[in-house]
């Protein structure tokens, strides 16, 4: 049809010729090498400094037998710290329990995100006050929000049990039961984080073309089937790095738990974060530690990988 | 069209690469300098690390006139209790000291010492009678020990001891425990009146120095110094779980998951008839603004089951082993914590050392009532093992403690398992 329409018609000159590729050799494609490495070299050195040269560090680090606490002259030790802490029953309970930790997370972030942001989306009357409101836990320090919670979650004096108590439910001793303490840091992660996720959604919705939408409104299409047929579709790539990133954070949680649970009740909460931080910070063990981190790393491998699928795919 | 960069642009990015290269590079050399540059010149100022405490302010007080006495400038650095003993680990790491006198809490001596952090102190303080060793119990300079060299003063003596509050006791007609037996009929008949009957700490983080009050009261220990072959499955140490277990029925359901400051916020909140906690927090249960039971508590030495034991916990201080100016800052320890600013000291509100002669001091027995159980107590408590391993085996029997209390695992197989671990532990560094 566009072909048809005269006006719509793209000029081509077919007259013009594309650039030719430079020569290979000489002075001039020598001197173009050299400044295209000197603009791509801030890049490389802020990665190597960064990221390689610290994730090297630790690699050698677990393999060593470094420790804060002794003076020994550091020597290579082998796996030996890969088997005393990682292919361990308790790293891989941490493992679960950092799964466990992130997919609930990610189950009631995830809907509740892209439900708030398409009431945001709605423009309805109040609603940048309600944005407002629902942004303001992301701006708090997770330390905060985790010692707010903690009291809240507080089974002698916290105000959640007291209400509970009042209404007649059953009041769960929150931080002192193995399944609850599970819960609740599922709770309070999600409270400060549904807004990122709404943020992020929300910026994907905004940038849809509104056209399809009159368009299957014309048509009759229901509300429910537009979100479920065209809004969740055509958001697949902004759901999926939001999600990427979620799970990333979960991943890595480490400072409500240290506020809030300690890893208890027992080992009931002890993921891999804390784990790694109690191995570094409480038993002084670095090269121990830096074993745990690695295998943190090579954990993660596959996130990152979707993570940069992702990005191609953009 | 290939789009050309002009000079200006190229220029921009090989300056921004320099700058780049010249940062990484720079960070190292500049950390170097750091670390090589004198805290504290040696013509007479000092660094001193301190903790967010009593003891931080009431030195933080009485420093300007140590300094008008002898003319070395103080200078203080307040590091957070959770980052202290990181920091300090890593700074025995460098070629010279950023500080020069330290404040470290004391079950971390094993590790800051063995790191060497630590400057030996046994000369100084055995030679200076302005400091007077005579004045302490032989079992509370052991505190300040590792490996039988001291490296820390006593900042304050804060043992375990018992606090029961005197208006319910009087309420109930009860007797001050000196039995666990009796400590729990206390408890009982404190819940049967609706009042909680116990505080003890079950909470992961901190239990294991309930639990070892627990099983040295009970005449046994985590493991034998000797051998290193772990203890907590002996009879007397199932025991000694056992009553802690029982002690939870008659306890705030909170007991399991607190730590050390929140016992303290429940008995001073709560209607909790008596607990086990150290002396040192006298000054926040007296505080008006925060506690309910001002006037209404006592302490006395903890109940026992035929051992007279507790644990000894506190601040210690020290110097550096790297200190660029170990004079000034044995002058600072001498003066700050000898005999003649004892009382001075105590009464700028620092939980005080038990030295002997504070008993004897009207001023300080009327401003902390507590000092003769705090004195008597000190004559028999002991440290928690001062081993480097002990870090590692605190949090692991913090962890098992936890999951008895809160029904994870039953207290036979939690005793098992946290024997096995301590076992572990030994055998990996090297014990057996």
């Amino acid at each position: 049809v566009i072909r048809s329409i005269p006006s719509l018609r793209i000029p081509v000159d077919t007259r013009t010729k594309r650039p030719s590729p430079p020569a290979r050799g000489g002075r001039r494609s020598l001197r173009d090498a050299l400044y295209g490495v000197a603009y791509v070299a801030p890049a490389w050195v802020l990665l190597l400094c960064v990221v390689a040269i610290p994730l090297l560090a630790a690699v050698v680090l677990s393999v060593t037998n470094a420790s804060l606490i002794s003076q020994a002259p550091l020597r290579f030790i082998g796996l030996q710290n890969f088997a005393s802490d990682v292919f361990t029953s308790s790293f891989l309970k941490a493992v679960v329990v950092t799964v466990e930790i992130t997919g609930l997370a990610l189950v009631i972030e995830m809907p509740v995100g892209f439900g708030l942001a398409l009431l945001l989306h709605m423009q309805l009357r109040g609603h940048q006050l309600f944005r407002s409101a629902l942004l303001t836990p992301l701006m708090l320090t997770p330390v905060a929000v985790a010692l707010m919670w903690r009291f809240m979650f507080n089974s002698d004096l916290g105000i959640i049990d007291y209400l509970l108590r009042q209404l007649h439910l059953p009041a769960p001793n929150w931080l002192a039961d193995p399944v609850a303490a599970v819960f609740a840091l599922v709770v309070v992660d999600s409270w400060q984080n549904i807004a990122f996720v709404m943020l992020m959604l929300l910026a994907g919705l905004s940038s849809l073309p509104r056209e399809p939408f009159e368009a299957a409104a014309l048509e009759g299409a229901s509300g429910w089937r537009m979100i479920r047929h065209m809004t969740l579709p055509m958001l697949r790539n902004v759901i999926a790095i939001t999600l990427i990133l979620r799970s990333l954070d979960l991943l890595r949680l480490f400072d409500t738990v240290y506020v809030m649970t300690q890893g208890g009740p027992g080992y009931a909460t002890t993921n891999v974060g804390y784990n790694a931080y109690v191995t570094s910070f409480v038993f002084y063990a670095t090269s121990r530690g830096a074993a745990v981190a690695v295998a943190i790393a090579v954990l993660l491998l596959p996130v990152y990988y979707f993570w940069s699928r992702e990005g191609r795919r953009r | 069209m290939k789009p050309r960069v002009s000079f200006a642009h190229r220029r921009a990015g090989l300056v921004l690469t320099a700058l780049l290269v010249s940062s990484c590079g720079g960070s190292a050399a500049s950390t170097s300098a750091a670390a090589q540059a004198p805290s504290g010149n040696a013509s007479g100022s000092i660094t001193v690390e301190v903790q967010p405490s009593p003891s931080e302010d009431a030195m933080k007080a009485l420093a300007p006139e140590f300094t008008k006495e002898t003319g070395i400038a103080v200078k203080f650095v307040e590091v957070p209790y959770n980052d202290a003993t990181d920091k300090l680990l890593l700074d025995g790491k460098n070629a010279t000291s950023a500080y020069d006198v330290v404040q470290f809490d004391s079950p971390f001596l094993p590790a800051i010492a063995a790191a060497g952090e630590l400057a030996t102190l046994d000369q100084q303080m055995n030679a200076s009678a302005a400091y007077d060793v005579s004045d302490f119990s032989p079992k509370l300079l052991s505190y300040g020990k590792y490996q039988g060299v001291t490296y820390g003063l006593s900042l304050s003596t804060e043992p375990y001891v018992l606090w029961y509050r005197t208006d319910l006791f009087q309420k109930l007609g009860l007797q001050v425990p000196t039995t666990w037996d009796q400590y729990l009929a206390n408890a009982q008949a404190l819940s049967a009146a609706g009042f909680s009957g116990s505080g003890l700490v079950y909470g992961p983080n901190e239990a294991a120095a309930w639990f070892m009050q627990m099983l040295r009261t009970y005449g046994t220990d985590v493991y034998d110094p000797k051998t290193f072959q772990p203890l907590v499955d002996s009879p007397a140490a199932i025991q000694a779980t056992n009553m802690m277990m029982e002690l939870l029925k008659y306890s705030p359901s909170s007991v399991k998951s607190a730590g050390a400051d929140d016992l303290t916020s429940i008995f001073i909140q709560q209607d909790v008839g008596q607990m086990i906690q150290a002396t040192g927090y006298y000054s926040i249960v007296i505080d008006p603004k925060q506690s309910k039971v001002v006037g209404k508590f006592a302490m006395a030495l903890p109940p026992n089951e035929g051992t007279q034991a507790t644990m000894l916990y506190g601040w210690l201080i020290g110097m550096t082993a790297k200190s660029q100016n170990p004079s000034g800052a044995w002058a600072f320890l001498q003066w700050m914590f000898g005999k003649a600013n004892a009382e001075q000291y105590a009464l700028a509100g620092a939980p005080p050392p038990a030295r002997k002669s504070l008993l004897s001091d009207p001023k300080v027995l009327q401003a902390l009532p507590y000092i003769p159980v705090l004195v008597k107590a000190a004559e028999f408590a002991t440290p928690s093992p001062q081993v480097p391993e002990f870090a590692e085996i605190t949090a692991l029997i913090g962890k098992s403690v936890n999951a008895m209390a809160t029904g994870q695992i039953s207290v036979a197989d939690g005793l098992k398992a946290m024997s096995d671990q301590i076992h572990t532990v030994f055998a990996n560094s090297g014990r057996y």
